[in-house]
């Protein structure tokens, strides 16, 4: 039953070190404890006069929420920083998931970069956000935006979230450097692809784009009018990775990237910066890319953008990234979801917020102040209202508002692949078919376009 | 020739572990060192400079005040978490282990077998179920979805009862029955005082376990006020520009920062292990040493 | 490491208690020895069994409660994802156990070969990451692995990579996970199988050294036979609780820029399924697909290598 060995074991003299031990043990926890709950009081048990407002926001969005406390003193706003529910990642909807079961805990009011999120969050899975189309936002506000800029927040004809800004893909450019190099501003990506080539052979180093990120499809794919993410009817969705309008596209890249002009790394990778700086002749992004990416990378002046590149014939097209979304709860009521509304009215629309966004205002009375003060700020040489203004209004329509992230999937199939040396052409086909994967799993009928 | 092989032999031992040894060390090295520099420095400079204590002071603070001191929450709730969990399981599992190894009553040997089959499974394929049943019972949330199932510590009943079953002999029980004990004062007089080296085991493998599970509450907890250590890290790995610059520079956590929150969620359990260490290694061996 | 102490004694679990005069006379006791196991019993029951037996009802019914058989193990088995989580999870199990065997065993001959005090200082040193298990591990090896700030930079840049996206392409992440589960787990696992060599009678390799044996000679032929039971158990517990890698992918993916799948492990998954599909059925199939896994280890180990003998 006993062995000697444990029994000797057990014997040796530990004891006085595992006395230590207990002592350290206890004292490490009294220390953690008394220290703990000494930082834990100054962070809760206030009294509360007033209802609390919780506010979820990325850590982009923090400069809006301290502006709004700034400006209201008296309101109390609880600020949490969480990742924004950016790259596909979900958190968004798996906490708001956990908060149904505990029935209790919802953000009042919280930001999304996700695109595709009314659709799912006021889906009866998640049930989350509060319609503010029934007067809880007033219809002077609703009505601020332009048309269709609140379509990816309606769900069955209600308006579930308000926008905080436009993400219209452009053309930005090194309006220096394409002087010097003596080149001209192309109008169309075929004529953006010639330029690449030369850039490649006269000037390498330097980069007439990237395909980096995981919303890339946004910029290349959506503007080219790319079927892979058009639902043509309730539950039925049009994946086809053989459509010429996508080969079109990927068939222009590729070449860019093997001899170096379009560059694979994340604009957001920790060396983007440095490998870059100043070499950023060209690049098609989303209008906050001007304000948020370039500062830093292209030198202050320098900056141009330019109209969104077509495809020659047909009118042009262009996609967005992101946009981000202001969602309020459903699980509030009286002076809380009163003054969340005002909270939440506030953050997207008033210019005490969107002024100090990097994004293009979503609501149509901020958008003039605030390229006003884009202009002046002198990152750019041109003039950018007009061309702000018209690509806002050619976002192509065929890019649906789905319940999961093609951005993610594009990310997990073509960037990987092209960071392992493979062509965006051969990558399309397990791109489209994750795709309706997923299409398929979220209940869609997937069907090909002729 | 012999000699010969044996040098090589032995020489070629030594290269190979301090290879390793700097394998497991540099990374801890580096982690206590990174705070001290800015996150430019950590970038450009040489890995293993030493920085300022300017920059350390200015991470610290940087750090802990985050959302209103949100890093301190955290610590205080992995302790609450981790020790809430450590009373419950030695209270259940000292007395557990002495019944097993000096009662005798019917399914002992059964409950000893399921003991030893969820010790060996990983602690990791019941959360998903834990969390089913919480949500069934409405406790998902609270702190007690977390406490006591860090409470169920089928290890520590087996520690106790290979400790009571091979080094409290039952003469020494029988005669405190002799001397009039009933069983509880003799658990209570006898056993208890001498378990005092298994609480101690007990304790420190229950608080590693404890303090660096990331999954249980990472299900149970969707509230970020309620979060323990870990799984703040990854919230704060997630949102801030440290490993993720899209996040923008609004929120001033980059690398030295976040390495002090690494540092302050490892440090307790480190310490422990500096103090513990040969307990430590002799308790994972038990029998299989013949020291 | 997942912390298990084996004891070696004698007969294996299942013999028949001896049921001499003196035992039976203390079966007397019985109440008092429910009483001292009640607590435990209670605590085993309800986060143990119940949740086990709820997660068991959840993958058989349907989400309206009603029976389905194998309906949805089959189902999460053909969904897209099932079968890329677990190739990972085989793939990483297959470097981390291959490592364990070769590197740890290699690694405790060399410490038993070295005089006593020596190898202490260095088995300490092996130990100590095991520390920084969990979140804080995955941490620090995504500092190690930045190529902008890694001490290991030079190295890295070896591979071609510039910066941290290229390290953690989701190809790279078998073998990522393996060398943060070496790091923090390595350690102990050398104790446990130096402890073991310590275990063999010095009169064996004496022997073998007097038959002209050489150190590595003896190390093969005479010491690694002797540990085979030892190199088991560890495989198996490193198997066991290798399947379940949750917070590693979770947080290596958290730092990719979104180019890393939410749904690479088999635990990943089941989460997803529970929490953006709300399908707590499916979710429950998958866990009990662990669960099972998790079970067939421990009843190896419990019936086959007679490692916990428990009287």
């Amino acid at each position: 039953m006993s062995s000697p060995i444990t029994k000797k074991y057990w014997r040796r003299p530990i004891r006085p070190r595992l006395r230590a031990s207990v002592i350290a043990v206890v004292a490490s926890s009294m220390a953690i404890a008394t220290f703990g709950i000494a930082g834990g009081a100054s962070a809760t048990s206030k009294p509360k006069p007033k209802p609390t407002i919780t506010v979820w926001v990325d850590s982009t969005r923090v400069p809006q929420v301290k502006a709004y406390e700034k400006a209201h003193p008296t309101v109390k706003i609880s600020m949490v920083i969480y990742n924004g529910n950016a790259n596909g990642s979900g958190v968004l909807q798996s906490k708001i998931a956990l908060d149904n079961r505990v029935h209790g805990g919802w953000p009042d009011i919280v930001f999304s970069e996700e695109n595709n999120d009314a659709a799912s969050l006021a889906s009866p899975q998640f049930n989350y956000p509060a319609v503010l189309s029934n007067g809880t936002v007033s219809k002077p506000i609703l009505n601020g935006y332009a048309a269709g800029t609140l379509a990816g927040c309606t769900v069955n004809g209600k308006v579930y979230c308000l926008r905080n800004d436009l993400a219209q893909n452009l053309l930005f450019y090194n309006s220096a450097l394409m002087t010097q190099f003596g080149y001209t501003v192309p109008t169309t990506w075929q004529g953006w692809q010639t330029l690449g080539e030369q850039v490649a052979t006269q000037h390498p180093g330097y980069i007439v784009g990237s395909v980096g990120d995981n919303w890339d499809d946004d910029i290349y794919l959506w503007p080219s009018e790319c079927h892979v993410n058009d639902v043509v009817r309730t539950d039925t969705i049009d994946i086809n990775a053989n459509d010429p309008n996508c080969t079109r596209a990927t068939q222009l890249i590729d070449p860019l990237v093997k001899d170096g002009a379009v560059t694979t790394d994340s604009v957001f990778s920790s060396t983007f910066t440095t490998a870059y700086n100043d070499k950023i002749l060209m690049m098609v992004g989303p209008a906050w890319y001007g304000q948020y990416l370039f500062p830093g990378i292209v030198p202050k002046g320098d900056l141009a953008v330019a109209d969104p590149l077509s495809w020659g014939s047909g009118p042009t097209y262009t996609g967005e990234v992101g946009g981000g979304l202001w969602f309020m709860s459903s699980h509030i009521s009286g002076t809380t979801k009163s003054l969340a509304a005002s909270v939440l009215t506030w953050l997207s629309t008033s210019y005490g917020s969107q002024g100090i966004s990097p994004g293009y205002p979503a609501y149509v009375a901020d958008e003039t102040q605030w390229i006003a003060a884009q202009q002046a700020s002198g990152l750019y040489s041109n003039e950018i209202a007009p061309v702000f203004a018209k690509a806002a209004t050619e976002v192509w329509q065929g890019w649906s508002p789905v319940p999961w992230s093609t951005d993610s999937v594009f990310g997990s199939t073509v960037v990987t692949g092209l960071n392992s040396g493979s062509t965006m052409s051969s990558q399309l086909a397990g791109f489209a078919s994750q795709l309706a994967d997923f299409a398929q799993s979220d209940g869609y009928t997937v069907v090909t376009s002729p | 020739m012999r000699l010969f092989n044996r040098i090589w032999s032995r020489t070629f031992a030594y290269v190979v572990l301090l290879g390793f040894t700097a394998f497991f060390v540099v990374p801890v090295i580096w982690l206590l060192l990174s705070p001290t520099k800015t996150d430019h420095e950590l970038v450009v400079g040489n890995p293993f400079a030493i920085g300022t204590l300017h920059n350390l002071s200015h991470a610290i603070h940087v750090m802990f005040t985050f959302e209103d001191y949100a890093l301190l929450n955290w610590l205080k709730n992995s302790a609450i978490y981790s020790f809430g969990g450590i009373v419950i399981a030695l209270a259940c599992s000292i007395p557990a282990g002495y019944g097993l190894a000096h009662t005798q009553f019917i399914g002992r040997r059964t409950l000893l077998g399921v003991t030893l089959f969820v010790m060996i499974m990983p602690a990791t394929a019941l959360v998903l179920p834990l969390f089913l049943e919480a949500n069934a019972v409405h406790a998902v949330g609270t702190p007690w979805s977390v406490i006591l199932p860090f409470s169920f510590f089928p290890f520590g009943v087996y520690l106790a009862y290979i400790f009571y079953s091979s080094s409290v002999p039952k003469d020494l029980l029988a005669a405190a029955r002799i001397d009039g004990c009933n069983e509880w004062n003799v658990f209570r007089r006898v056993a208890l005082p001498l378990a005092r080296p298994i609480i101690a085991l007990v304790t420190f493998f229950a608080f590693v376990a404890n303090w660096n599970n990331f999954f249980l509450p990472f299900v149970m907890l969707p509230n970020s006020t309620n979060y323990p250590l870990p799984v703040g890290l990854q919230d704060l790995l997630a949102a801030t520009p440290a490993f993720n610059p899209g996040q923008g520079g609004q929120v001033p956590i980059y690398r030295p920062e976040l390495a002090i929150a690494t540092i302050v969620a490892m440090a307790p359990v480190l310490i422990v292990f500096l103090f513990a260490q040969r307990s430590l290694v002799s308790g994972m061996l038990a029998g299989a040493t013949k020291e | 490491m997942q912390s298990v102490v084996p004891k070696r004694t004698s007969a294996p679990l299942g013999a028949t208690d001896s049921l001499n005069p003196k035992l039976r006379r203390k079966q007397r006791n019985g109440v008092a020895g429910y009483a001292f196991v009640s607590g435990y019993f209670v605590l085993l029951v309800l986060f143990g069994v119940l949740p086990a037996v709820y997660a068991i009802t959840l993958a058989f019914t349907s989400t309206g409660g009603h029976f389905v058989g194998l309906s949805n193990f089959v189902k999460t088995g053909e969904d897209f994802r099932f079968l890329p989580a677990f190739e990972h999870v085989g793939e990483y199990l297959l470097i981390w156990l291959g490592s364990l065997v070769v590197i740890v065993v290699g690694l405790a001959l060399m410490l038993h070969s070295i005089s006593r005090r020596v190898s202490s200082a260095f088995r300490f040193i092996f130990y100590l990451p095991g520390a920084l298990a969990g979140a804080a591990s995955v941490l620090v090896w995504l500092f190690m692995l930045d190529p902008t700030v890694s001490p290991w930079r030079e190295f890295l840049s070896l591979f071609g990579f510039k910066n941290l996206g290229q390290t953690i392409l989701p190809g790279h992440l078998p073998i990522i996970f393996a060398i943060i589960a070496f790091w923090a787990g390595a350690g102990g696992w050398i104790v446990v199988t130096y402890g073991a060599l310590n275990n063999i009678p010095n009169e064996l390799i004496e022997a073998a050294e007097l038959d002209g044996a050489g150190a590595i000679q003896t190390a093969l032929r005479v010491k690694l036979p002797l540990i085979k039971k030892w190199v088991t158990f560890m495989l198996i517990l490193a198997f066991a609780a290798g399947t379940q890698l949750f917070v590693e992918p979770q947080l290596v993916g958290e730092a990719s820029l979104g180019l890393i799948s939410p749904t690479w492990s088999p635990n990943e998954l089941a989460y997803y399924f529970a929490f953006q599909d709300n399908n707590f059925n499916y979710a429950a199939a998958i866990s009990v697909d662990l669960l099972v896994i998790g079970l067939l280890c421990a009843a190896v180990l419990v019936f086959r290598t007679k490692l916990f003998e428990v009287e």
